[in-house]
């Protein structure tokens, strides 16, 4: 028996999986994309290098398959960076990608053809792009599991990133259940980097009287709460320039009505409404009519 | 006999705790966290009896009364059927995708094999280490999910609340476990077995904490709370937390089934008053058999029903029995007077 327990611990060595596959024999993929037109077409770009072909098939696992063959590498999507998808796929197919293929639930979402993207692609580019964008205050975050998210809630739209051939920075979308989407404005996008979640440490400048002047957001926080099926959104600043304060406050206001208004106008909901709604036993439904009161207070 | 201290069976009780936690099949709702407090209040006052009873009672009792010490041992039979049925529904999908199926239980269940014929004090002995790496993963986990949390999604309403309660008692074959180990435990056995319940309370109140706030509606789309949480929750962007979750889960797999086979052999040893190394074993492969060839629902059924009789009924008419009988002698010592 004695002997018999010593060799266990050298037959579990052999499982550690380092001893068959070397690095080159797989494709870590930097971005995919996907389209459904009649049958699936993958789109692969490992790290540091060009995309290759795109490869169809009728399910995900055969399409990995394919890419499989056709790159001589097993595909391991667990790093991408990137998923770029259009109006004929949706987000359909990232829920297998999620939970069955291991794709980072961070992940970012492009709203774009991935047959135009992937002609050229420089994703390094792209991802800090959003990634910055988000970082300074321009652009809302978003990312897969947010998306997901959205995309089962009852109103069945997510807020996905866009890029734009006239902007250096990306935009915003709607993206609906149906394929169709909805842009929002750059000042309306704006307004959504505040209600959706608590973000901050970033400076942005403000036009007043005197000129431009800079101001450095802290902190930022959103309150969320329902009274008499009213929704009330309260966004809490703190800022370290007192004069600007009130400046701030006024655009922060203009700025998230804008994107309330562009948001229920395209039947969304990506502000959150249905937890809200939730919390107080009311059943969210696509039609109904919603009143939303925005406050904003800069400490 | 082989003593194992109290820390060491505060361990091995969690970690064992822990994976019918992490098994979990669904998320009914908000309310399944307050679920889990009551069920985890009503537990501790179910344990009263057990805990006022002697160390030495269920020995005695058992060998006075050998038909109860099978029912014991045909419920870690069950307990362990559950453990297995739990790894084949579970693992799988979502966390063993690459290694197959079968291949991947057929290891576990060979792991399981080496460690229960070292014995339940081996495994005890290295709790402490596994509860270390345990701890690590929760922290992980934490830290993964602690940027998407949004507190708007909980609603404090009633929603899963009973079946919570329900759910929370069909896993806790760990009670019945902390009895039958009594006279084993060295130390504080009370500090022990409320340490356990306290902290496995606390345990089940995160996951289903973060999962409906972290994980929001992407948890009902897919079984398994635990799980799905774990896809999301992935601190680092250039390394995958993946590895340190599989190691988790089949560690706390090994653990939950080597206390069933310790306590099958602990049982066996009391009953026919001999040593025997291959019980354990023979125990598990029974285990393995009973999964295969019985429903899953009817073993869950099976012990929903017999567990608060085990803990609690039994312990309570002894208790009650033994109080009876010092007021007799009492009586008897007065009347000698």
């Amino acid at each position: 028996m004695k002997h018999f327990k010593t060799l266990i611990p050298v037959f579990f060595l052999m499982l550690t999986g380092c001893s068959s596959e070397t690095i080159s024999d797989r494709m870590y993929t930097q971005a995919i994309g996907l389209t459904c037109d009649g049958k699936l077409s993958f789109y692969a770009q490992a790290f540091d290098q060009e995309p290759g072909a795109p490869v169809e098939g009728i399910s995900i696992a055969e399409v990995l398959r394919q890419e499989e063959a056709a790159n001589g590498g097993k595909v391991f999507i667990g790093h991408t960076e990137l998923l770029c998808l259009d109006g004929t796929c949706t987000l359909n197919p990232a829920e297998e990608l999620l939970f069955e293929k291991g794709l980072s639930p961070a992940c970012k979402v492009l709203y774009a053809k991935p047959g135009e993207y992937f002609q050229n692609p420089d994703s390094t580019a792209m991802i800090h792009m959003i990634r910055m964008s988000e970082q300074n205050g321009l652009l809302s975050s978003t990312e897969l599991s947010t998306a997901l998210n959205e995309w089962h809630g009852t109103w069945e739209t997510a807020l996905l990133p866009v890029q734009r051939a006239d902007q250096t920075t990306p935009g915003l979308v709607f993206l609906h259940k149906d394929g169709q989407c909805t842009e929002l404005s750059d000042f309306a996008a704006k307004g959504m980097y505040w209600l959706r979640r608590n973000a901050g440490d970033f400076s942005m400048t403000l036009q007043t009287p005197d000129g431009e002047k800079d101001i450095h957001i802290q902190k930022s926080r959103v309150e969320k709460q329902i009274e008499n099926d009213k929704l009330y959104y309260h966004i809490i600043i703190y800022a370290d320039n007192p004069e600007l304060k009130t400046t701030l406050r006024l655009l922060t206001e203009k700025q998230c009505q804008a994107a309330v208004s562009e948001m229920l106008k395209a039947h969304a909901d990506v502000i959150g409404m249905q937890d809200v709604l939730e919390s107080a036993n009311i059943k969210p439904d696509k039609n109904m009519n919603l009143q939303i009161e925005i406050s904003v207070m800069v400490q | 006999m082989n003593k194992i201290h109290s820390h060491q069976a505060f361990c091995i009780l969690l970690l064992s705790g822990a994976w019918s936690v992490i098994c979990i099949p669904v998320l009914y709702g908000s309310g399944q966290i307050l679920g889990t407090a009551a069920a985890c209040l009503m537990q501790m006052l179910f344990c009263l009896p057990m805990l006022a009873l002697r160390q030495e009672s269920f020995s005695r009792l058992i060998q006075s009364q050998k038909w109860l010490g099978m029912i014991y041992l045909c419920f870690f039979l069950l307990c362990g059927a559950q453990g297995f049925a739990q790894l084949w529904e579970a693992a799988p999908s979502q966390l063993l995708p690459s290694s197959g199926k079968f291949t991947a239980a057929v290891l576990i269940v060979l792991t399981c094999f080496y460690t229960s014929s070292s014995g339940l004090r081996a495994t005890a002995r290295c709790a402490p280490l596994v509860m270390s790496i345990f701890m690590i993963s929760v922290l992980v986990l934490i830290l993964g999910a602690w940027r998407r949390i949004d507190v708007s999604r909980i609603s404090w309403q009633k929603t899963g609340f009973w079946q919570s309660v329900r759910l929370y008692f069909s896993l806790s074959g760990e009670l019945v476990a902390a009895w039958i180990l009594s006279d084993r435990i060295r130390g504080n056995r009370k500090t022990a077995l409320h340490g356990y319940l306290t902290a496995k309370a606390c345990f089940c109140a995160l996951i289903l904490f973060l999962s409906i706030t972290a994980g929001g509606r992407l948890i009902s789309l897919t079984g398994y709370p635990f799980f799905t949480l774990t896809a999301l929750s992935q601190p680092l962007q250039g390394q995958r937390a993946d590895a340190l979750y599989i190691l988790v889960f089949v560690m706390l797999y090994v653990i939950h089934t080597t206390l069933q086979t310790g306590l099958v052999q602990h049982i066996a040893e009391l009953l026919y008053a001999a040593e025997e190394k291959w019980t354990a074993p023979v125990s598990l492969f029974l285990m393995v058999l009973m999964a295969w060839l019985m429903n899953n629902f009817l073993i869950q059924d099976m012990i929903i029903i017999i567990q608060p009789v085990l803990f609690f009924i039994i312990p309570l008419v002894l208790r009650i029995r033994q109080f009876t009988q010092t007021i007799r002698k009492k009586e008897h010592s007065h009347e000698a007077f």
